[in-house]
């Protein structure tokens, strides 16, 4: 695990600095406390088939949270509970055997803010799921939330996906938005019409839908893309 | 030298509707066709066959290319052999950059990892040609790109590929008039650096012929070739319209 500004007494890490964190997760569940007023970003990466995670965001507290995995079992659960607090999430998964991500964002405070972007390739024959639950309760005013969920199948592989939200305000700005596809068949003509073969037009199609949303340094778009093409093979 | 030869094509869509019926054509190295014709003639559907479309199924006769069936061919071995399609409505593909599409299908149409260096030097001198702005190299493939600027992207594609049969499917199609005169100019001036390579107009207008002049037009009805003459057949119909087709006289057809 590699921290700077950090305040770690693990399994609970307290984040009060801004700056840009690196995690890996391993097996023990590890749950993330950001300090009022503060904003961070971090990137999540696993060292095992399953992750856990809880984020508690304090008031007026921006999370980013990116993450880019391949064939993990994942959950996370984030708690809006400081007014204002705002997280941004993007999970991209690769996927060959069975794996899928269970999200929940809990809104527990006015003027909260979740943007969930969630992609998954499946390369593979099993099934791949995304489950995204998001509540809003009565008295939590003026709360925002957006979700995106996508799998693309490129085998005779499965996608699930179960989307959910639950809002019991009347002011709440909501988008919602969920697909499970191959990849659009225009787009793959497009491609191969300028003589990129079938497998590299696979190649750039999986980067741009899992890569296309993350916001990470060179070193780690060069890591990411060689696991994508090394999955392509 | 023949090019591309189309023997008594028959194309079927996937809902069984006969588009293309006993379609022949005949390209030479270094020629410029034009085929124009009403909406619904089969048109844009003929250049989605050449390019190897599974949308289509032929149901009889042949495409050969260089003397060469290609019927059997995918659509990438096509355009790696030389077939460009300029589309007439090219998709945006959000996440993949100009460079990196193009710098991909170059080295796939060559065969060979294409340099940096080379890459960004061919890429500098299309764009100056086109006069496309340089950020459009870093943006997604015509994501959020204008009419023109989408159409401009395909020519500094074929540009970059350098293929030797060139198929434009309504280029003059949501392009003003600067930008028609500059994209025309591209492609004439491409034809004059690579004289074998041969094109095939679509349209439903004259005015893209005005700038690309070619040395045969054809009038496409109902799936098939029904009359052939030169430029002044493209000018009958600028006056007439397809209507006055088969009124008019003094023009074969085309075999």
């Amino acid at each position: 695990m590699m921290f700077m500004n950090k305040l770690l007494l693990k399994p609970q890490i307290y984040i009060e600095k801004e700056d840009s964190y690196e995690l890996v997760v391993g097996e023990d569940a590890v749950e993330i406390v950001l300090a009022p007023y503060t904003s961070c970003k971090l990137l999540a990466l696993a060292s095992s088939k399953s992750q856990n995670v809880t984020i508690h965001l304090s008031k007026e507290s921006r999370f980013e949270y990116q993450s880019f995995l391949q064939n993990i079992n994942s959950k996370i659960q984030i708690f809006l509970e400081g007014e204002g607090a705002s997280v941004d999430f993007v999970y991209s998964m690769l996927a060959s055997s069975k794996c899928g991500l269970k999200v929940e964002v809990y809104h527990q405070s006015s003027h909260t803010s979740s943007r969930i972007h969630n992609a998954i390739v499946n390369y593979g024959e099993e099934l791949a799921s995304l489950s995204v639950d998001a509540s809003v309760p009565k008295g939590c005013v003026s709360c925002h939330l957006t979700q995106d969920n996508r799998i693309t199948l490129l085998k005779n592989g499965k996608g699930k996906i179960l989307p959910n939200l639950w809002i019991d305000e009347f002011d709440c700005f909501a988008e919602h938005s969920a697909y499970i596809s191959k990849f659009s068949k225009e787009k793959m003509f497009y491609c191969r019409m300028r003589g990129i073969q079938e497998q590299d037009v696979y190649f750039l199609l999986t980067k741009s839908m899992l890569l296309g949303n993350m916001n990470v340094d060179d070193e780690h778009l060069t890591q990411f893309t060689e696991m994508i093409q090394k999955m392509g093979r | 030298m023949k090019m591309l030869e189309i023997k008594e094509l028959k194309v079927r869509s996937k809902d069984g509707k006969d588009i293309l019926k006993d379609f022949s054509l005949l390209i030479k190295k270094g020629e410029v066709h034009a085929i124009m014709g009403p909406n619904g003639t089969g048109k844009s559907t003929l250049s989605k066959v050449i390019m190897g479309s599974d949308d289509y199924e032929v149901i009889h006769g042949d495409i050969l290319y260089n003397g060469t069936s290609i019927l059997n061919l995918p659509v990438d071995e096509r355009a790696r052999q030389g077939i460009f399609l300029v589309n007439q409505n090219p998709v945006s593909i959000e996440g993949v950059t100009n460079s990196e599409f193009l710098k991909t299908a170059l080295s796939s149409v060559r065969g060979e990892n294409v340099g940096l260096y080379e890459f960004m030097k061919l890429m500098e001198n299309a764009m100056g040609d086109l006069k496309m702005r340089e950020d459009m190299m870093h943006r997604s493939i015509n994501q959020d790109f204008s009419g023109g600027e989408r159409k401009k992207n395909e020519i500094l594609q074929m540009k970059i590929l350098k293929p030797k049969l060139v198929i434009l499917d309504e280029l003059d199609s949501g392009l003003d008039v600067d930008s028609l005169k500059i994209v025309c100019e591209n492609v004439r001036q491409y034809l004059e650096e690579n004289p074998e390579t041969s094109l095939l107009i679509i349209t439903h207008y004259s005015r893209i012929l005005e700038y690309i002049k070619p040395q045969y037009v054809h009038v496409m009805k109902d799936g098939k070739i029904v009359q052939t003459s030169d430029m002044s057949l493209a000018l009958e119909i600028e006056k007439n319209g397809y209507d006055g087709v088969n009124s008019m006289s003094g023009n074969d057809v085309y075999e």
